[in-house]
Parts: C-alpha cells; structure tokens; sequence
C-alpha cells in the first residue's frame, strides 16, 4: 500500500553538483555570442579598420591608434561588467539561464569582480585564461572562484 | 525556495526586469563611449575614405523622411579635416552618386584641389554611378578608378519643372500675378515660360555648361574641344570612358590603393564620416533605407526659394 501511495505521489529531489566544463563553456559561448550582437555593436565601425589592416600586415607588424586602444579597452570593460552585474544581481548571466547554472556561495560585488576578473586582458589576469579551463577540466573549480568563494552549479530535479 | 545569502531565489519578472535593465545600461554606455571616441569619424590609418553618395546637395538634409544625400557642406567638412591631419597622406573619394547641385560640385571640386595642393594623393573611385556634378567631382582628382559597368560622363547641365498655368485656367482658377522686373518670375508654375524667358534661362545653362567643360578639361589635361565633343550630355560606360580619357583605370578600391603604392602612399584606410548627433545617427540608419526619390530632386529644386528660378543641376 505504501509503494502504490509512492507511486501515485512521486517524492522530487533537487540535485546540485558542480557544473560541468561543457555547460559552462557553453553558457560563456551564448554569454559572448550576446555580446557581440547587442553591446559591442557600436565599436564595430573603429575596430573594423583595425581588422583591416590586421588583415594587411598581419597581427605582428599592427600599430594601434589611441582610439582604437580605447575602444579595446572600453570592449573588455563592457564584456567584464556584464558577467559582473548580471552575476552579482541575479547570480547567473543569460547564457547561465539558458545552461541551467548558477553562481553560489558570497555573494558580494568584490567576489563577482574577483571571479570574473579573467576577462581583463591584462597581465596577471590573462594567465587565467589558461589555468581557470584547466582547472575547471580537471575539478569543476576554477581558481578564482575558490579565491571568491563561489561555486557555479548545476541544478537538476529528478524523481526519487 | 533556494537561497544565496539568505536572498530568496529571484522571480521571473525580476530576472527580466534586471536583465533588461543591465543590457539597456551596457548598451547605453558602449554607445556613448564609441560616440566619444569616434567623434569626428577617424579612427587611424593614412587614407582617408570619404564617400560622395546620392545627390550632391549645398546642405545637409538628413530628416526622416528625406533619402541620404552628398552634402557639400559635410563632405568639404572632411576633406579640410583630411587636409589638416598630418597623418593622413592621401584621399579615397568612394563616388556612387548621380551628380547634383551645380554650386555643390565646384564647392567639393574645390576642396579637392586644396588637398592636393598640399601634396596630399586623392584618387576618385567610381562605384556604380559618378555622372554630371559627382564626374565633375571625380575630374577634380589625381587618378579616377571606374567599374568598367560604372556610369559616369554625363557632362551637361539640366535644369526642368512643372508647369500649371492651363490647368488652372482650366478649373476657371485664377493666378494673381505681382512683379517688378520682367524676368523676376522665370521658372514660376502657374506663369507661361515666354520665348525670351526660354532663351534667357538657355544661356545661363550654356553658361554654367561651359564652366563644367572648361572645368575638366583643366582637370583632365584635355582640350576644351575635346571635352565639348564629349559634353553633349551622354552618359559613358566605364570602359567607354577609359577609352574617351574621362577616367584612369577600370577597376574598384583595390586599384585604387594599388595607384596610391605607386604614388609612395603605402595605405592604411579609415572612413572619414560626418558628425553626427546620436538622434542623427539613428534617422540616418533609417533613412539609408531609402532611396533618393523624385520628390528628393523637387526638393533641391526648391530649395532656391526666393527666386522662381529653377536650380541648374548637373545630374
């Protein structure tokens, strides 16, 4: 009787487990992807030249007017305040929505500019850029969120 | 409900509310930012693009319901900027425009030649149309690059409009006529273009015609006499002009820089765009739209509104 009423009545369990590196790398794609259609939009007319003549001499031999090293800056800036006012707002960035992930743990501004602080293209941060997939690959915690004290997750709810 | 920080899970609307708001805000600032930046257009490089596109008017008329025009006043504008900036070693003038306003031709024809006199390199480059005023504008240069499909030549001068004195007669309308001096309502719609009227205006355009001969053929290196054989208003083909001298070399931007590396200009490209309000700019993404219509022509037309006079028009 037991066993029929549990079938009838099926008990829900929220799992929570680390997010794995595909869903996150996934979230960041629709993250960037976003980006570059809507926000990055107006900075497409100055580094377009700067393409061009990339394009022309090639990546080494580029020279960069202060405008165009503005504007990169400006970019990254952009890019680096989304992932943090959507994260510290609403613990979780459009593409986190879509992927089903969320940030956890302290929730303060000073910890979503630390985990996020990857997304500066300077040095030491863009060391990062390698060590944070890595450690993510490997223990589905990057370095900066165990110095932030956060967690990105994924959440499921399954029968039990 | 799940927690962060003892915060409740946020709800839907707040999620789109916040969302919204924090893409509204980024977008904001990145706009205002590249606005900020771009100012006057220029972002780098040695070669300055300024393109002549649609019809070559004395001013600006970039409302929403007018089609994009060449101003003279904007595109002059950024030649003297290309003319004082000691980077910018030469000029690409980027011409699809069917000519226009006699007086805005010679205005940028003018302000061409001031580049150049300062050893600055402008080569014409002709997309699909650079005919009457616009060839006028593309004489004016070192070097014209043509499609060989381009329409360019043209050289003539018209000047029409409408007249209505019979159909008002005809609906028993009366039209009120008060002038000083007998030629004062020339081109007026409702009066009747007398015989002398029609002579009077002809030789102002054979005038203004023989400015635009005498024009390119200083330009060109050509004789007067040979551009009147040429000037009799047709329109030439990019090949045929090539063979009738009216332009350099058939090809499109490529040959283009490739003419500034033999002139010692190795280029770097950067479009020279007018300044613009943020309200501009957004008509103006609108208004590219469009194409130039009729009412574009009759606009320019009366533009000249103190006199009757209809505008000559190099198009």
């Amino acid at each position: 009787m037991e066993d029929y009423r549990s079938l009838l009545n099926p008990r829900m369990a929220n799992v929570v487990q680390d997010a794995s590196f595909l869903r996150r790398a996934g979230a960041f794609l629709v993250d960037i992807l976003l980006l570059d259609m809507v926000v990055t939009a107006p900075f497409t007319t100055i580094l377009q030249n700067l393409a061009t003549r990339a394009e022309r001499v090639g990546f080494s031999a580029l020279t960069y007017t202060g405008t165009e090293l503005a504007a990169a800056v400006f970019l990254f800036l952009i890019i680096y305040l989304y992932f943090v006012l959507f994260e510290y707002l609403l613990g979780q960035t459009l593409g986190m929505m879509l992927m089903n992930t969320r940030v956890i743990g302290r929730n303060s501004i000073w910890s979503a500019l630390a985990r996020n602080s990857f997304l500066l293209p300077v040095f030491p941060f863009i060391v990062f850029w390698i060590v944070e997939p890595v450690a993510i690959l490997f223990w589905r915690r990057g370095v900066l969120e165990q110095l932030s004290q956060t967690r990105t997750i994924h959440q499921q709810t399954i029968v039990i | 409900m799940k927690k962060r920080n003892g915060k409740p899970e946020p709800t839907l609307a707040r999620k789109f509310l916040v969302s919204a708001l924090i893409i509204i805000v980024l977008l904001f600032v990145g706009a205002l930012v590249a606005a900020l930046l771009t100012g006057g257009g220029e972002t780098g490089g040695n070669t300055a693009i300024i393109k002549v596109t649609g019809i070559i008017t004395g001013d600006s008329d970039s409302s929403f319901f007018s089609g994009a025009g060449a101003s003279s006043a904007e595109i002059v504008r950024e030649l003297e900027k290309a003319l004082d900036d000691d980077s910018i070693r030469a000029v690409i003038l980027e011409i699809n425009s069917p000519g226009g306003s006699a007086v805005a031709s010679d205005e940028i024809a003018q302000a061409v030649k001031a580049v150049r006199q300062q050893n600055k390199t402008v080569v014409a480059w002709i997309r699909e149309e650079g005919a009457s005023g616009a060839y006028w504008v593309a004489s004016s240069s070192d070097h014209i690059v043509a499609n060989r499909m381009s329409i360019t030549g043209s050289i003539g001068v018209i000047s029409s409009y409408l007249q209505f004195d019979r159909f008002i007669e005809s609906w028993n309308v009366s039209y009120n006529r008060l002038v000083a001096g007998d030629r004062k309502d020339i081109g007026d719609p409702f009066v009747n273009l007398t015989e002398s009227n029609r002579l009077f205006y002809q030789a102002k355009l054979n005038r203004v015609h023989q400015f635009f001969i005498e024009e390119v053929a200083r330009n060109r290196n050509m004789s007067v006499e040979k551009v009147t054989e040429l000037a009799d208003g047709q329109f030439f083909l990019g090949v045929e002009a090539k063979d009738a001298g009216l332009v350099d070399e058939l090809g499109g931007k490529q040959e283009a820089i490739a003419y500034l590396e033999t002139r010692g200009v190795k280029a770097e490209t950067v479009e020279y765009t007018p300044e613009k309000s943020f309200l501009d700019r957004l008509l103006g993404i609108i208004g590219q739209q469009r194409a130039p219509s009729v009412s574009d022509f009759a606009r320019q037309q009366a533009v000249d509104g103190a006199s009757n006079a209809p505008v000559p028009m190099l198009r």
